[in-house]
C-alpha cells in the first residue's frame, strides 16, 4: 500500500437550491484519501455525507449544485485490456467534459449503492449488468472474454457462478450487495465510494460483506470511501474516519486514535451512544437534541446549542479544521476547545489525553476515563 | 376515454407486477389520504393546474346553474332561419329546424353537468360501498368481490351500456344516468379496496374495535374519513367517464333526444347531416364544450396527482 | 407461467359472465322490452323476424329460465348468435362477420400505433423534462385527451375531408373496386382508413404519453438509474434499456385495462366516418331495436377485448421477470 494520494477534496461547497434559499449541504470541505486506503465518513441524516460523496462523483442531480471547491483525481498506472497504458495525469473531476465524465466513470471511480435491490435494474440479470459496463468502456473485449471476467468477479465476491443468469429478486439480500460490489469491481476502480452499503443488512451478513471489502482492498489495492450513520462499523474496518456535521468536518483522525481518544464533543457523543459488550457498565449519554434544520444552521459552530462544553467563542465564530500535533497531520479537529486564541477553559476530562492542546507543553495527567478507552474494541 | 387510461398508468407508481398493482394505488392512495389531513390543504390551491381545472368546472357549474336566465331565446323554439351561421341575431348560428345553438349550448350545459354529477356521486357510492367491503373484510368476501370488480373493469364498458340503455324501456336522461353508474363503480372500488386493506391494520381501527365500535360504524365513519381525498379524486374521475359515456350514449340516440344536451345536439347534428351541409356551428360549441370541461377536470386530478407524488412535480420546485 | 394460467382463467371466468350478462339483461328488464318490441315491430317487420325472435327469446315456450340458459349457451358453442332484425334474414353472425374485419384491422393498428408513439414521446418528454418538448406537449395532450373521439371525428372529416377534399368522406375502400388482395384494393383501404385511424390515435395517443411520461419521472428518480449513468454508459441505454424498460410496465398493464374504453370510443369513430365495421353496424342495430344484434356486437367486442388483455398479460411476462416465479 503505497501512500501517495488518490483523491484531494479542496473547500468543496454544495448548495441545495438557489442563492436566496440556498441550504450549505456541503459547507467547505478538504480531506485527502491515500492509495489503498479505506476512508470512512460518519454523520447522522441530513449531515451531507452522501451529498460530499454523490458530488465527488459528478451523479449530484438539481437542485443540488456546487458552489465551490476542487476535486482532483490522481489515477495509478495500469494498463487498460487493450495494452494501452492508461494515462496517469491528475484529473479535474469538476471539470470533465460529458465524454471525459463517461470514461472516468466507473474505470476510475465506482460506487456501491446502499440499497441493491433498488440499485440493480429488476428486469435484467446479473451477467448483463456486469457486462454492460465491460461493453461500455472496453470495446475490444470479446463475449467470451466478458463472460469470463463477469464469473471471475463473481468468485472474488463469492458468489456461485450458478447464479450469473439470475436476476435480481432472485437472490438474498447479502447476495445482491455482493452482485452491488461485483459490478463495481468490474473495470478495477481506483476508488470505490461505498454509500451505506451494509445498512439493508442484518448484522451476520454485515459482517461478512466488511470482512470481504477488506480483503478484497488488501488483494486488489484500491481505496474505498465508506459512509454510513453507524460509527461502529468504521471503527471495524476503516484506516482513516472523518466525522460530519450539518454539512461539515468536524474531526478527521485514525481509526484508533478516534477511538481511544475523540477530540470533538460531537464525536464522543457519537461514540458513547452505543454500548460495547465488554468492559464495566457505563452511563448512555447519547446527543441532547437533533441535528440543525439546514435551513437554519446555528451561528458560529453548528454544534454548539447540543454541546455540553460550549463556551462564548462558540456561538460566534465558526471553528476550522486545524491539525492538533504536527507529527500527525491527519489528525484535524474544528473545535475552539483546541484553538488557545479562542481562550478556551480547561479541557473537559472526556476528552482530555496526552497531546490535547497544541503548544501545552505539559502533558494533562492520566485520567480515569482513559482506561475506559483501553477495553478491547467490542 | 382517454383519461382513463392515463389514471390507469399515474397510479403505477412501482414496477410490480400486474398483481402487485393494490400496494401501487395504496401508496398513492396513502399519500392522497396523508395529503387531505395536512393543515395546509390550501396547498391544494397552490398547484396552477387545479387551479385551472377548478376555475373551468367553476365556470360551467356557474353557466348551469344562471346561464338560461341570460338567454333570452328559447331553446326549444323554432324559427324560420334555418341552417343559419353565427350572426347578431343567432350568436352560434342556428340548426336545421332554426334552433338557436348558442341558447341550446347554454341550456344544454345544465342537463349534461347534472347526468355528469348524478352519475358520478351514483357509481362513486357503489365504489365506496364495494370497495370499502371488500377491503375491510377481507378472506372469501375480499376473493369473490374482487373477483367482480375485475369482471367488470375488463368487460369493455360502452358496448355493455349500449345494451343496458337499449333494453331499458324508458329512454330518458335518468335510465341513461343509472345505467352508466351500473358500469363505472369498478375502477373506484378497486382503489378504495386497496387503500382500505393498507388502513385496516392501523392502529385506530384496532382500537375502534377493541372498544366494541359496530363494524358499520368503524367501516364508513372511521375508515371512510381518512379516504376523503382519494374519494374525490375517484369522484373527478367518474364525472369525466360519465360525462363521455353519457354524451356516447345521447351520439347514439339512446337517451331521450328531445332533451336539451350537449349530446343530444351532436346527435341532431349527424343525423340531419350538419357537416355535409357546412354547418360547423353546430357541432363546434357542443364537442368544444365537452372537452374543456373534460380537459378542466383532467387538469384538476394532474395536480392532485403532482401533489401526491413529489417525483412529478417540476424539479425546480424541488 | 402459473401467473399466465391464473390470467387465463380470470378471462375464461369474464368471458362466462359476459356470456351471462347477454343472457339476463333482457330478461330481467322490467316489463319485458322484447315483448313491447315484437308489439312495435308487428307490421313493420317480416312476421318471420318477429317468430325469430320470440323463439330466440323463449317468449313462446314455458320452458325455465334454466333450460333457456343452456339453450343459449350450446347455441353460442355452435357459433348460433340469433337472427338480426335490422338485416332479416341474416344471421347476427353473418351480420357481424360482415363488419368485424374492419373494426378490427381499424381497431388493431389504431390502437397499436397509439400506444407506441405515445410511449415513445412520453420517454422522450420525461427525458427532457421541463424542455419546450415536454411543457408544450403535456397539457395539449391533456387538452386533446378531454376531447371525445367522435367529436374530434368529426371535425377532422369535416376539415380534411370536406372542406380540403384531401380524404374520403366515407367507407373503407372506394366502392369502384373489387374488395380482394389487390393493389389497388389495399392502398384504397389504407386511404379510407387514413381519417378515422388518425383520429383513435391522437385522441388515446394522450393516455399512454402522459401516462408513460409519469412512469419514466418516477423511474428516472429510481437508484438503478443513477447506477446506471455512474456506470459511465451511453445515454441511449440508460434511457432506454434502464428507465424505459422499467417504466414501460404499468403502460401495459394500462393498455390493458383502458383498451375497452378504446374500442368504445373507436366505435362511435366509426359511424362518423361511416367506416363499415361493428360501430356502424351497431348504430343500426339501435335505431332499429334489433337486440339480438346489439347483443351479438356486444359479445364479439368482450371476446376481443378479453383476448387483446390476454396478450398483454403474456407481453407483461415476457418483459417483467419478477412475475415469472412465484416466490
Amino acid at each position: 500500500m503505497t501512500n501517495d494520494a488518490v483523491l484531494e477534496v479542496k473547500h468543496l461547497s454544495v448548495d441545495y437550491g438557489s442563492a436566496a434559499g440556498a441550504v450549505h449541504a456541503v459547507d467547505d470541505v478538504s480531506f485527502t484519501l491515500r492509495r489503498g486506503q479505506i476512508f470512512g465518513l460518519a454523520g447522522e441524516s441530513g449531515s451531507g455525507k452522501s451529498t460530499l460523496a454523490y458530488a465527488i462523483a459528478r451523479l449530484l442531480r438539481p437542485p443540488a449544485v456546487v458552489t465551490k471547491g476542487e476535486v482532483w483525481f490522481y489515477p495509478r498506472s495500469d494498463e487498460a485490456s487493450d495494452g494501452k497504458a492508461a494515462s496517469t495525469a491528475p484529473v479535474n473531476v469538476l471539470g470533465l467534459t460529458p465524454q471525459g465524465l463517461r470514461a472516468f466513470r466507473w474505470r476510475r471511480l465506482s460506487i456501491v449503492f446502499q440499497s441493491a435491490m433498488n440499485a440493480l435494474n429488476p428486469v435484467l440479470d446479473i451477467n448483463t449488468q456486469i457486462t454492460d459496463v465491460l461493453r461500455a468502456h472496453e470495446p475490444g473485449m470479446s463475449r467470451k472474454a466478458r463472460q469470463e471476467r463477469a464469473l471471475e468477479l463473481l468468485r472474488l465476491v463469492g458468489i456461485a457462478p450458478d447464479r450469473l443468469h439470475s436476476y435480481p429478486h432472485e437472490l438474498s439480500g447479502g447476495m445482491r450487495q455482493r452482485a452491488i460490489i461485483a459490478i463495481a469491481l468490474a473495470l478495477n476502480p481506483d476508488l470505490i465510494i461505498m454509500d451505506e452499503p451494509t445498512t439493508a443488512l442484518d448484522v451476520v451478513v454485515q459482517r461478512e460483506i466488511l470482512a470481504e471489502i477488506s480483503a478484497l482492498r488488501d488483494r486488489l489495492g484500491f481505496s474505498v470511501i465508506f459512509i454510513t450513520h453507524d460509527l461502529s462499523l468504521l471503527l471495524e474496518i476503516s484506516d482513516q474516519i472523518a466525522i460530519m456535521y450539518a454539512g461539515r468536518l468536524v474531526e478527521t483522525a485514525k481509526q484508533r486514535a478516534l477511538y481511544h481518544q475523540p477530540r470533538h464533543p460531537y464525536t464522543y457523543g457519537l461514540l458513547h451512544s452505543f454500548p460495547k459488550l465488554h468492559g464495566p457498565r457505563q452511563n448512555m449519554t447519547g446527543i441532547p437534541g437533533s441535528p440543525p434544520d439546514l435551513r437554519a444552521v446555528p451561528a458560529g459552530c453548528a454544534f454548539n446549542p447540543r454541546c455540553n462544553y460550549a463556551f462564548g467563542a462558540c456561538q460566534h465564530v465558526q471553528p476550522r479544521l486545524m491539525t492538533l500535533c504536527p507529527a500527525e497531520p491527519e489528525q484535524q479537529v474544528a473545535c475552539h476547545l483546541y484553538d488557545p486564541k479562542m481562550g478556551p477553559p480547561d479541557l473537559p476530562e472526556a476528552l482530555s489525553g496526552q497531546d490535547a492542546l497544541i503548544g501545552n507543553a505539559a502533558p494533562a495527567p492520566q485520567k480515569e476515563s482513559a482506561h475506559e478507552h483501553s477495553s478491547s474494541l467490542f | 376515454m382517454a383519461i382513463k387510461q392515463r389514471d390507469a398508468q399515474a397510479s403505477f407508481q412501482g414496477q410490480q407486477g400486474v398483481g402487485a398493482l393494490r400496494a401501487d394505488e395504496g401508496i398513492r392512495a396513502e399519500l392522497l389520504r396523508r395529503l387531505a389531513k395536512r393543515r395546509a390543504n390550501l396547498s391544494l390551491f397552490r398547484s396552477v393546474k387545479i387551479r385551472i381545472g377548478l376555475g373551468i368546472l367553476g365556470f360551467f357549474v356557474l353557466l348551469a346553474i344562471f346561464g338560461p336566465v341570460f338567454v333570452h331565446q328559447d331553446p326549444q323554439a323554432f324559427s324560420s332561419d334555418v341552417l343559419s351561421p353565427p350572426s347578431a341575431a343567432h350568436w352560434m348560428g342556428t340548426t336545421q329546424t332554426g334552433q338557436d345553438v348558442f341558447a341550446q349550448v347554454i341550456d344544454g350545459t345544465r342537463m349534461t353537468l347534472l347526468v355528469g354529477f348524478a352519475v358520478g356521486a351514483l357509481a362513486t357510492f357503489l365504489s365506496v360501498v364495494i370497495g370499502l367491503t371488500a377491503g375491510y373484510f377481507g378472506g372469501v368476501v375480499d376473493e369473490l368481490i374482487s373477483l367482480v370488480i375485475n369482471v367488470f373493469l375488463v368487460i369493455p364498458a360502452l358496448p355493455l351500456t349500449i345494451v343496458l340503455a337499449g333494453y331499458i324501456p324508458v329512454r330518458g336522461p335518468l335510465p341513461v344516468a343509472v345505467v352508466i353508474s351500473l358500469t363505472g363503480w369498478a375502477w373506484g372500488a378497486r382503489v378504495l379496496r386497496a387503500q382500505t386493506m393498507s388502513l385496516r391494520k392501523r392502529e385506530f381501527v384496532e382500537a375502534a374495535r377493541a372498544s366494541g365500535e359496530s363494524t358499520f360504524r368503524i367501516i364508513f365513519a372511521e375508515i371512510l374519513t381518512n379516504e376523503l381525498a382519494i374519494v374525490a379524486s375517484s369522484l373527478i374521475f367518474t364525472i369525466i367517464y360519465a360525462i363521455f359515456s353519457e354524451v356516447g350514449l345521447e351520439f347514439l340516440g339512446l337517451s331521450d333526444v328531445t332533451v336539451t344536451s350537449w349530446g343530444n345536439m351532436l346527435f341532431w347534428a349527424t343525423n340531419n347531416q350538419a357537416l355535409l351541409l357546412g354547418a360547423w356551428w353546430w357541432i363546434v360549441p357542443p364537442g368544444l364544450c365537452i372537452a374543456l370541461l373534460g380537459a378542466g377536470l383532467a387538469f384538476t386530478n394532474n395536480g392532485i396527482d403532482e401533489l401526491t407524488n413529489p417525483r412529478l412535480r417540476d424539479a425546480s420546485r424541488g | 407461467m402459473q401467473f399466465l394460467l391464473r390470467r387465463l382463467v380470470f378471462y375464461l371466468v369474464a368471458l362466462w359472465a359476459a356470456i351471462s350478462l347477454n343472457f339476463l339483461i333482457p330478461r330481467l328488464m322490467p316489463g319485458d322490452p322484447v315483448l313491447l318490441l315484437v308489439a312495435r315491430l308487428q307490421g313493420q317487420v317480416d312476421p318471420r323476424a318477429i317468430a325469430a325472435l320470440r323463439l330466440q327469446f323463449g317468449l313462446n315456450a314455458n320452458s325455465s329460465m334454466w333450460s333457456q340458459y343452456v339453450n343459449y349457451l350450446s347455441n353460442l358453442l355452435h357459433g348460433d348468435l340469433g337472427t338480426s332484425i335490422a338485416y332479416f334474414p341474416s344471421s347476427v353472425a353473418e351480420v357481424i362477420g360482415l363488419g368485424l374485419k374492419w373494426t378490427m384491422i381499424l381497431v388493431g393498428v389504431s390502437a397499436i400505433l397509439s400506444f407506441f408513439i405515445g410511449t415513445l414521446l412520453g420517454t422522450i418528454a420525461a427525458w427532457r423534462r421541463g424542455s419546450w418538448f415536454d411543457t408544450t406537449l403535456s397539457p395539449l395532450l391533456t387538452f386533446f385527451s378531454a376531447i371525445p373521439y367522435f367529436w374530434l371525428a368529426l371535425i377532422v372529416l369535416y376539415i380534411l375531408g370536406f372542406l380540403l377534399k384531401w380524404f374520403p368522406l366515407t367507407g373503407a375502400y372506394s366502392l369502384d373496386l373489387e374488395p380482394g388482395f389487390s393493389g389497388p384494393f389495399i392502398l384504397s383501404a389504407i386511404y379510407h382508413a387514413i381519417l378515422p385511424a388518425a383520429t383513435i390515435v391522437i385522441s388515446s395517443m394522450a393516455g399512454w404519453m402522459l401516462g408513460m411520461r409519469n412512469a419514466m419521472l418516477t423511474t428516472l428518480a429510481e437508484d438503478y438509474v443513477l447506477m446506471a449513468q455512474a456506470k459511465g454508459l451511453s445515454e441511449r441505454r440508460v434511457m432506454i434499456t434502464y428507465a424505459a424498460r422499467n417504466a414501460i410496465l404499468p403502460n401495459i398493464t394500462g393498455f390493458a385495462l383502458s383498451l375497452g374504453f378504446v374500442v368504445g370510443g373507436a366505435l362511435l369513430t366509426e359511424i362518423v366516418f361511416s367506416y363499415p365495421g361493428l360501430g356502424y353496424i351497431l348504430l343500426q342495430a339501435v335505431q332499429s331495436d334489433d337486440f339480438p344484434l346489439m347483443q351479438g356486437i356486444f359479445l364479439m367486442i368482450a371476446i376481443a377485448v378479453l383476448g387483446a388483455n390476454f396478450l398483454a398479460d403474456v407481453c407483461y411476462v415476457v418483459l417483467d421477470p419478477r412475475v415469472r416465479q412465484e416466490r
